[in-house]
């Protein structure tokens, strides 16, 4: 079922000067989506691992740069149970597929949340090690997470948000 | 992450009286201000630290203003001093000035604690209030503040100084303000717009949250709130700590936002454009100023010093305007309190000092519009579909004509200092954005109990208004446990 969206959110501002680990708090606390994902989703990205110590006014700087058509990536699509990356068009060229587990729950916080599984075979062996996190931040506004596994557990590399693009 | 039961926004007469009630209630309560505490003598008395001066001597420039709002301004927003005192927004059809701190409005206004001009005020607005019930609060409100009319001995009362005024009529004494200031300790100096220095007016600081502290109230100041929205167990709000430099999200089940009317109608627009509110079509209609129009009046009264008194020197009207004609305005006088601590030439203090301020005041139509475009908040206000601009224009052109000594106001370009509105009371969720429990339509758990919630201009000075509306905001909230 599709989320009954209405007008997309806008993606609220302050969301880029923030640090990683300033997000993961309102990360913890948010709801998983009342509706399945499905559909292409229009994505920024945030607090990306290692450029923490940017100010945050250039923080928010490269982050509004890496929502401009320079950035190839351009979000998610989503579909049965399946997602793609988006690049070069929120309809185009996907590359980076996962599997989508909607009732799962967070080896980070343990809590519920939507979960982006790369280790499928289409993706190449290095794209395995992705595992997403989703949830709502508002009405048709998710907040997600990518995190990189290792054989040492989880690590954080960066916050993205999707809007029905 | 913070977990109450209730996080209040803002520590003015919403915020502040909304806080209070709550946790005598026995509820755990989170107050968020986005200003610092003040160096007042009760909060010193009390040991609050930090405390940030209020401004005075050198300091007074550097102190004096938080933010300057413009729409040419790259983001519409100059941040100059997290500690200022006043944030100043510049629009095209109306400007605003609004002051931060714990205890909000009360470190600057003019201490007149009045129930509204308009008679009926709350009559008929929403299920959930009545007149009655809405009295009580006023009452319990100015009770608490302590307010009383000045007498004769207090230095520059209008009813006395401009008694012989041949252009003058000053209402009788029981027809003053009632004020909100300790009369039997005040020295009479340094008490108004720039805050009180000697604790002589009545804040809100000292009245209310120092003694909710004792009862477990968590104040956090220079934490400005940037954005409230759902979660899994009911709200979050992300505020940024000044101090700490860092953003801090805090969850209660419930949220009250008095930010003051400009801030929390961002905090309301941010909110749902971030999808977190549904569609609240009424949000920004029935924008005001409250028919605010100051002036400076150079009389250039020989051997006055006005800027002794309380913060206001109280009501007067025009001798030849009948008391109770459509021209019979609301005028009050001020002198410039508060001026032997800003730096400046002697001769100019001196010149000052015998020279008034005015404002003029009135319900006007409260039909103006707030729009959010860009992460910016704009008001829409017409100065001539509100009439009684108009007349308060008239008013003061008299006074210049018939006493010789000009009047300054800005005619073209209305400036108030209390905004409201565009958050208002009502049943019907496309003209209203509050129910009568002061509630958004449609969404639980969000409240607005400042200035914003307002349903009309009440035309006087509205702190009691937003405090008795506060009051019963917070009584529901505390009556459903």
């Amino acid at each position: 079922m599709h989320m009954d969206l209405g007008a997309a959110p806008g993606v609220p501002t302050v969301l880029y000067t923030q640090r990683q680990h300033e997000l993961d708090t309102l990360f913890s606390s948010l709801p998983t989506p009342a509706r399945s994902l499905e559909g292409c989703w229009r994505g920024r990205l945030m607090a990306i691992r290692g450029f923490g110590w940017l100010p945050r006014v250039f923080a928010r700087m490269l982050y509004a740069l890496l929502g401009t058509p320079l950035n190839p990536w351009s979000g998610k699509s989503f579909a049965n149970g399946t997602g793609a990356n988006r690049w070069f068009g929120v309809r185009g060229a996907a590359f980076g597929r996962f599997r989508v587990v909607e009732q799962a729950m967070s080896p980070v916080d343990q809590q519920p949340v939507v979960w982006l599984d790369y280790d499928v075979p289409e993706n190449p062996r290095l794209l395995r090690h992705i595992r997403g996190e989703a949830r709502q931040l508002g009405n048709g506004l998710i907040l997600a997470r990518m995190n990189w596994k290792t054989q040492r557990g989880l690590y954080r590399v960066l916050y993205f948000t999707l809007v029905p693009g | 992450m913070i977990a109450s039961d209730v996080i209040v926004i803002g520590s003015g007469f919403g915020g502040a009286f909304a806080a209070e009630r709550l946790t005598a209630a026995g509820a755990r309560v989170t107050l968020l201000e986005r200003g610092p505490w003040r160096d007042t003598p009760s909060v010193r008395a009390a040991g609050v630290g930090p405390r940030s001066p209020l401004p005075r001597g050198f300091g007074f420039f550097g102190r004096a203003l938080r933010s300057l709002n413009l729409p040419l301004l790259p983001g519409g927003r100059l941040r100059l001093n997290a500690h200022g005192l006043f944030d100043l927004h510049l629009g095209r059809e109306i400007s605003v000035v609004c002051s931060s701190g714990v205890g909000g409005g009360s470190h600057v206004y003019s201490a007149m604690n009045v129930r509204p001009a308009v008679p009926d005020y709350w009559r008929e607005r929403a299920d959930g209030i009545d007149t009655a019930m809405m009295d009580a609060h006023y009452d319990a409100a100015i009770t608490r503040m302590g307010a009383r009319i000045p007498d004769a001995s207090v230095p520059n009362f209008i009813g006395t100084r401009l008694q012989q005024n041949p252009l003058l009529r000053p209402p009788s004494v029981e027809s003053q303000p009632a004020m909100g200031f300790r009369f039997e300790s005040s020295t009479f100096t340094d008490n108004s717009f720039f805050g009180c220095h000697d604790g002589s007016k009545v804040t809100l600081d000292s009245l209310l949250l120092l003694p909710a502290l004792a009862r477990g109230l968590q104040v956090h100041d220079l934490h400005e709130v940037a954005l409230v929205g759902p979660v899994r167990d009911g709200w979050c709000v992300t505020a940024y700590d000044h101090r700490a430099k860092v953003y801090r999200h805090l969850t209660a089940s419930r949220v009250v936002l008095a930010a003051g009317t400009l801030n929390t109608l961002r905090l309301l627009f941010a909110s749902r454009d971030a999808g977190a509110l549904g569609a609240v079509p009424a949000l920004g209609l029935g924008v005001g100023g409250n028919g605010d129009v100051p002036a400076y009046w150079r009389c250039n009264t020989a051997d006055a010093d006005y800027s002794r008194g309380t913060p206001c020197h109280g009501r007067f009207g025009l001798r030849d305007i009948a008391p109770g004609s459509e021209d019979d305005v609301d005028l009050t006088a001020y002198g410039l309190n508060g001026i032997d601590g800003v730096p400046m030439p002697e001769a100019l203090r001196r010149a000052l000092k015998r020279d008034l301020i005015l404002v003029g005041m009135g319900a006007d139509q409260a039909n103006g519009l707030a729009t959010w475009t860009g992460g910016r908040l704009r008001l829409h206000y017409s100065r001539t579909a509100n009439f009684v601009l108009a007349r308060i224009y008239r008013a003061f052109d008299r006074i210049a004509a018939r006493s010789a000594r000009p009047v300054y106001f800005l005619r073209h370009w209305p400036l108030t200092v209390h905004p409201l509105g565009g958050a208002r009371v009502g049943d019907d969720p496309q003209q209203a954005v509050l129910d009568g429990y002061g509630q958004v339509h449609g969404v639980s758990g969000l409240y607005v109990a400042d200035a914003a919630a307002l349903p009309a201009a009440p035309g006087a000075p509205p702190s009691m208004t937003v405090a008795a509306w506060a009051s019963h905001v917070a009584a529901g909230i505390a009556a459903q446990g």
